[in-house]
């Protein structure tokens, strides 16, 4: 039996043959040396029974598989060890790899075991010193990468990093160094101390790195700083001493320097814009108060100019009244422009025609004896705004230019108008950014009059500045509130005895459109339901009105105005709706009558802060907004154009 | 060429659905842990038409091969995607799928389960059909789908491909057996099949 | 004679099932699916069923589960490749009669039947 296996002590490895019950009919040479159990002692005995590992369910299971289908089975070195225990001289097992093969006669079973002891050592070995070399690989990796990451982060700086020596040497420099100044690093490396680039001789400041390296302390403050151009500018410094752990001196420090005049700049912009804001809001509040008043004196003015027509000398009188409260009204008006507080009409207009509007105007304001040049570029565009106000804006700005250069020899004013190009004037984009997107008109008028003096150029666009015996002061506030109101931009560049030049940037639409004339004619009854907290407002502007042949019906607020609609609903063609008043407000009251009819048309009135008004009155289709005090013919205007929708 | 009706895909089906089985008992036992199986894909296809029809994932493979003879010959390849291997060598050792000592897990265990999984699927298909077939014992490769597949010599070798899903501690571990037939051997195993069908 | 319901996805082994329970004597329902198999148990109301477990659609589990859920005296007979430990447990718990290992051996899924059909 045994003889026909002995070809496999030759094997270098072990192998063993059992019948299909496990019993040993052969174990190889191999084996007995491994397992140091004599073939002699295991022939005949059961497998399962005296190797216990063999005797497992699962094993067993994949055995009896072999014996149905007869594929060979693999028990790896890795998922079992060993199956039969071999010991090493060290005291460890062989780990093997086993295999089952059911032989060609289907009455035994070849289990082959091969040694895999040293193959997994060695591969364990290889991995443990790969994983070393790999991690010592990936630190001198992160060292290096955190080095490249500190040099990128310190050139990606947005200060200048300079490091010098205990003598001031500049040792380094940044790449933001070198963009600020000008200095490239072969100018100022070991070359240049860094109080040499400082502006004045026996400056404290040039002790400052001397004692801020002997006192290990930092230190910070502000400098002018010298350009390699000669141009100076001011930056904020920090001088820290480089602490290393093994030096018990310090060597060097680190400077950090911050060019912060652009800051500055942008700090005093922001002062004034809102000393700016204060003044408007400010002057807002007056102006609403006047508002009030004048409403009550003009509308009386007019009901008694109208009483009075047998008095030709009390109406004289009164005419002259009327001027002057008219020239208030426009004073009030204009303080509300500066201030943002005035509703104004908007539509599309064409460029050109808005200039030829303007030269006209011009001819009239600018004396003969003054050197005029205009220059227009003739561009088909539209802007969108108050033509009118713009108009009195540029007359505004011509007039001072006129006053200005009046009394020079030669006087001159260049006016010009061309499409803004954003790359030809980068400086103005810094200060403005939104010059960059968009198409702007660039309008600019030019005098070569006295100038503005410095101590007064800040003060310019505040309401009742003025250097005029005359002159009421609102002239460039109201310039500046027209031209912030059209999201323009206005400048002035002037110096002294040399002239100068004011820059209005005004966006452009770019397609032309031809605005349209409404028709104005009334011609039913139509009758109107009142509503304001104010009794003098609401007395003469219902005698206005029913002067001009409307019928009316009042109510001292909201709530009543509801209550009075909700009775008669139909009988009311049009509402004029103040917009604060006690117990319901303008606003609520107007969604609480919407809701009886919703498309009646409402006037909203108001004197006071329409910005905040507005937001809330946008929402309502088939409704206006105009200002106190209203002009019976403005309203009559309104009032037509609504009725002129409804049919 | 050769294609396969809709009995004998139903028939090899079951076949290796049966195969299956069997070996997710073996590795049931194993692992302690049941395993749910899923109807598997049975399909034929052309042996240059291989890299075409696997997905993405099975591009880079893990496989285990083993050569049959006898009443039809071929080779029978498991074959696993990457990851699938990880995950399930991780699965069978309780060993994090990042640990170092995987690539030398992987040999050893995947060798272990594919020779499980072809015992299932081979011994069902030649114990069903009564062939009898003698095998080599199985070998571990891994690398390129095209590469390690470039078996057997003939150019019309037909590749019968076994698609199946197992999912193991709520892992969903793919895996494909495919066998390899020299065109007359896979003549030879559709005539078995067609006098089964018949019986 | 009985009414026996075979469920199975394959077509081969269902006809091999039906082969060995013999058309002459009882009368053999089949279908290939869960969902099949639960309304031909709704309207043929058969005697037993021989269940395959992995199928597509609604499978084994789903099945006895839902035989269990309306209370269905029918005994079912369990037919599967998935012979891994705890299925058998599982299909018992469900309900099952019995559990066969598939492909089923002639004299055991006869011996299935006849103790089916006597209780």
């Amino acid at each position: 039996m045994n003889a026909q296996f002995n070809l496999l002590n030759a094997i270098s490895e072990g192998a063993c043959i059992t019948d299909s019950q496990g019993n040993i009919v052969f174990w190889n040479q191999r084996l007995e040396y491994w397992s140091g159990i004599t073939a002699t002692a295991l022939i005949g005995k059961n497998i399962f029974e005296t190797f216990d590992k063999f005797n497992q369910q699962h094993i067993k299971m994949r055995i009896d598989m072999l014996k149905e289908n007869s594929v060979p089975i693999v028990f790896s070195a890795q998922l079992h060890g060993y199956f039969i225990p071999c010991s090493l001289p060290d005291g460890s097992l062989r780990i093997q790899r086993t295999t089952l093969s059911l032989l060609d006669d289907h009455e035994h079973i070849l289990i082959t075991i091969q040694d895999f002891t040293e193959y997994i050592r060695v591969n364990t070995k290889q991995k443990a010193i790969n994983i070393r070399l790999k991690d010592e690989l990936q630190q001198r990796q992160n060292l290096e990468k955190q080095q490249a990451q500190l040099i990128s982060a310190m050139n990606q700086a947005a200060e200048s990093i300079i490091i010098v020596d205990q003598s001031g040497h500049i040792e380094y420099i940044n790449q933001t160094f070198s963009k600020e100044t000008g200095w490239s690093q072969d100018d100022v490396l070991n070359k240049k101390t860094y109080q040499s680039l400082h502006a004045k001789k026996g400056d404290n400041f040039k002790k400052q790195i001397k004692a801020t390296i002997r006192s290990a302390k930092a230190w910070q403050g502000r400098q002018k700083i010298k350009r390699k151009d000669g141009s100076l500018f001011i930056a904020s410094i920090s001088i820290a001493p480089i602490v290393i752990d093994h030096e018990s001196q310090v060597q060097h420090a680190v400077i950090i320097q911050e060019d912060i005049s652009q800051q500055l700049t942008l700090e005093e912009q922001y002062r004034n814009i809102q000393k700016r804001e204060a003044l408007s809001t400010l002057v807002g509040g007056i102006a609403h108060d006047f508002n009030n008043l004048l409403a009550g004196i003009l509308g009386n003015l007019y009901l008694a100019s109208r009483e009075v027509k047998e008095l030709p000398k009390t109406a004289e009188r009164l005419k002259k009244v009327q001027i002057a409260a008219n020239d208030a009204a426009d004073i009030v008006k204009q303080l509300m422009t500066f201030s943002h507080t005035e509703k104004v009409e908007e539509y599309d207009f064409p460029l050109d025609s808005f200039l030829k509007e303007i030269n006209k105007v011009i001819q009239h304001t600018v004396p003969e004896n003054i050197n005029f040049t205009l220059d227009f570029a003739h561009e088909k565009y539209s802007m969108h705004g108050n033509a009118d106000q713009l108009q009195q804006t540029i007359v505004n700005i011509i007039q001072n230019a006129v006053d200005a250069c009046q009394k020079q020899n030669n006087p001159t004013i260049h006016m010009r108008l061309n499409i803004f190009n954003p790359a030809q004037h980068p400086e103005i984009c810094i200060t403005h950014p939104k010059l960059r997107t968009g198409e702007y008109a660039h309008i600019s008028i030019q005098d070569n009059g006295s100038g503005i003096p410095l101590t007064h150029q800040d003060r310019i666009f505040d309401p009742f500045f003025t250097t005029k015996q005359m002159g009421s002061g609102l002239g460039l506030a109201t310039s500046l509130g027209v031209i912030r109101h059209h999201n323009g931009v206005i400048e002035v560049d002037s110096k002294l005895n040399q002239g100068t030049s004011v820059h209005i940037y005004l966006p452009l639409k770019s397609k032309n459109i031809i605005p349209n004339d409404n028709p104005k004619e009334l011609l039913q009854e139509v009758h109107i339901l009142l509503v304001d907290d104010d009794a003098l407002v609401r007395e003469t502007c219902a005698e206005m009105l029913e002067s001009l042949g409307y019928k009316l019906t009042l109510a001292r607020d909201g709530q009543e105005a509801v209550e009075v609609f909700k009775e008669h609903s139909e009988k009311f063609h049009v509402i004029i709706m103040d917009m604060i008043m006690p117990r319901l407000g303008g606003l609520e009251a107007a969604h609480k009558i919407r809701q009886i009819t919703s498309d009646i048309p409402i006037i909203f009135a108001t004197g006071y802060d329409q910005s905040i008004s507005i937001k809330g009155a946008k929402k309502f289709e088939n409704s206006v907004l105009i200002s106190k005090p209203f002009h019976p013919h403005n309203l009559q205007e309104i009032i037509t154009s609504f009725l002129h929708q409804e049919q | 060429m050769i294609t396969l009706t809709i009995e004998q895909i139903d028939i090899l089906t079951e076949f290796v659905n049966i195969g299956i089985g069997r070996a997710a008992a073996s590795l049931n036992s194993m692992i302690n842990h049941h395993i749910q199986l899923h109807v598997p894909k049975v399909c034929l296809i052309q042996k240059e038409r291989i890299s075409h029809h696997f997905p993405e994932d099975f591009q880079d493979i893990s496989s285990v091969n083993m050569q049959f003879s006898g009443e039809f010959d071929g080779n029978a390849v498991l074959i696993f995607p990457k990851e699938s291997a990880a995950k399930l060598v991780s699965s069978l050792t309780d060993e994090p799928e990042d640990s170092p000592a995987m690539d030398e897990l992987k040999i050893g265990v995947l060798n272990e389960v594919g020779n499980i999984l072809i015992n299932g699927v081979m011994g069902t298909i030649s114990n069903m059909l009564q062939a009898t077939l003698n095998y080599s014992v199985s070998d571990y490769i891994e690398g390129d789908l095209d590469k390690l597949l470039d078996i057997g010599d003939q150019e019309n070798d037909s590749i019968l491909i076994a698609e199946t899903i197992f999912k193991i501690h709520d892992l969903n571990v793919k895996g494909s057996v495919a066998l390899f037939f020299h065109v007359t051997s896979f003549e030879a195993l559709l005539q078995l099949l067609d006098k089964e069908i018949a019986a | 004679m009985a009414k026996i319901l075979v469920t199975d996805d394959s077509k081969f082994l269902r006809n091999r099932t039906c082969k060995i329970l013999n058309s002459d004597i009882h009368e053999i329902l089949e279908a290939s699916n869960g969902l099949e198999c639960m309304q031909i148990i709704k309207s043929k109301s058969p005697d037993v069923i021989f269940l395959d477990l992995v199928m597509p659609e609604m499978d084994g589990f789903e099945v006895l589960e839902s035989i269990q859920e309306k209370n269905i005296n029918i005994p079912v007979i369990v037919l599967t490749a998935d012979i891994q430990e705890g299925v058998t447990e599982r299909c018992m718990q469900l309900g099952a009669l019995a559990y066969l290992n598939k492909p089923p051996k002639q004299d055991e899924l006869l011996a299935a039947l006849e103790y089916a059909l006597i209780r």
